[in-house]
């Protein structure tokens, strides 16, 4: 009776399967073990790695790496939860570090500084998962099409902007509905690439990541609840391990009524 | 007379939606043309026959449990019969006992099993594999994401199917708990499964 065929690991399925279950829950950006300890304690779903949160990367300026292995072997072994950190856009050998440390998911980021101008990593070339930003729709098809599993907006890192966030979100968004429509708008005809888009639209990871530093719950809320229409479930970054506690429990109830929790929340 | 229909035909399934893959599992009763509702309060919980607890991070999900108040309430209805239908996370919070979990973690203690969390490596390993599901002719394609191990089965307990030398689909009178995610697959027979069970 126990019997189990040929098992297949680092494929799109499973990749994927990982980002679903992120949804819903909050990703804490932390630079050391005991920051890691606390995003865990607080209810985080995942942490992310890095050697500076964004804010400071944006402030000091200079290059911006791969996160120290040490520190990511560090936090490894004091979280159960999946630990995610950041390579170099085109930098398929930080990538490739990453992916053997067994990082669960790599962020190629823009945070950091770019090794290559005009080519991202060949993402399916590799087991590990990879998150990618994109702007719009075009920029989150071209990611998925080079193995990204997973996109996320791109924020105005450490500045505490949203909007930045929400416009590429509501670009994206706006983008699929219209291409998805039984009948194909004006403003569309005549694209040429419009049928590749819808192949590729429906393969498109039903998980969008924001990127953003939150503050207050609320305004993870203002992503959240335009998101949820569209079946889109976004997941959270955050810079500030005080607030991830608060977040982490305003984004589960913050689809029922009881809206109030938003207010009591971050007290 | 229809509160009579209603009882004989539409029994309610709710999926616990504090975090994880709770929409996938929706979509798969909605395949089934089942209504599936959110649980995310003791009142969404009222209006449910039966429930899922679907895949996520079982450590941020438990604290949701205790946040939301839904933890002693579920409790309660397990006892009283619930039909629950575990995945990956969900296995874990149903389990007895939880090895490699945090200390704070909760579990409702409903099904007599040992499991372990991330028993199978980091999500480099994660896999796919076709397994054997007693009730099914056709193999079932499971996807293991850093999935849990049941490592040790109680005397209630009967094993539905393995993968390898491991029980990976298990039964406990109201219980269904599968170490895999069938709301990923594809495939609607495990649910059907545990629709017949309602």
């Amino acid at each position: 009776m126990a019997k189990s065929e040929v098992s297949k690991t680092g494929s799109m399925v499973v990749k994927r399967g990982l980002a679903e279950m992120l949804k819903g829950g909050v990703i804490m950006d932390v630079v050391n073990a005991e920051q890691a300890k606390i995003a865990e304690d607080s209810g985080a779903c995942a942490v992310m790695a890095l050697e500076r949160v964004p804010a400071d990367i944006r402030r000091d300026g200079g290059v911006a790496r791969m996160s120290d292995p040490e520190m990511i072997e560090k936090i490894q072994a004091v979280v159960s939860i999946p630990v995610m950190a950041k390579a170099r856009i085109g930098h398929f050998v930080e990538a490739q570090v990453l992916e053997s440390l067994g990082v669960d998911f790599i962020d190629e980021s823009e945070v950091l500084t770019p090794a290559d101008e005009s080519h991202h990593i060949d993402k399916l070339a590799f087991k590990s998962p990879f998150v990618c930003g994109a702007t719009n729709l075009g920029e989150a098809l071209r990611r998925i099409s080079e193995g990204a599993a997973l996109i996320r907006s791109k924020g105005e890192a450490g500045t505490g902007n949203i909007v930045e966030a929400v416009r590429h979100l509501r670009s994206i968004i706006g983008d699929i509905r219209k291409i998805t429509q039984p009948i194909l708008p004006s403003c569309l005809n005549g694209q040429r690439d419009f049928k590749r888009h819808c192949l590729w639209c429906k393969k498109l990871p039903r998980v969008v990541g924001c990127k953003c530093r939150y503050f207050v719950p609320a305004v993870s809320l203002l992503q959240v609840t335009p998101l949820w229409r569209c079946n889109l479930v976004p997941k959270l970054f955050s810079s500030a391990p005080e607030y991830s506690r608060a977040m982490t429990r305003c984004r589960a109830h913050g689809q029922s009524s009881k809206r109030r929790l938003i207010l009591e929340m971050p007290r | 007379m229809v509160g009579v229909s209603r009882n004989k035909s539409a029994k309610k399934i709710g999926v616990l939606a504090l975090q994880g893959a709770f929409a996938s599992h929706q979509k798969v009763f909605h395949k089934l043309s089942v209504d599936a509702v959110e649980v995310r309060t003791p009142t969404d919980l009222e209006k449910v026959d039966a429930l899922v607890m679907p895949g996520g991070e079982s450590t941020t999900m438990s604290q949701l449990l205790e946040s939301s108040q839904l933890f002693d309430p579920i409790k309660n209805r397990l006892k009283d019969g619930l039909p629950v239908f575990g995945t990956c996370a969900g296995m874990i919070l149903l389990a007895k006992n939880i090895l490699d979990g945090r200390d704070d973690q909760l579990s409702f203690d409903a099904i007599e099993i040992d499991v372990q969390r991330n028993a199978y490596g980091r999500q480099i390993d994660s896999f796919e594999a076709e397994i054997d599901i007693d009730s099914l002719d056709q193999p079932f394609h499971a996807v293991f994401i850093r999935a849990p191990r049941i490592v040790s089965l109680g005397s209630q307990v009967q094993a539905l199917a393995y993968c390898g030398d491991d029980v990976v689909l298990a039964q406990q009178d109201n219980i269904l708990v599968a170490s895999f995610h069938p709301e990923l697959a594809n495939d609607v027979r495990l649910h059907e499964l545990f629709l017949k069970g309602v």
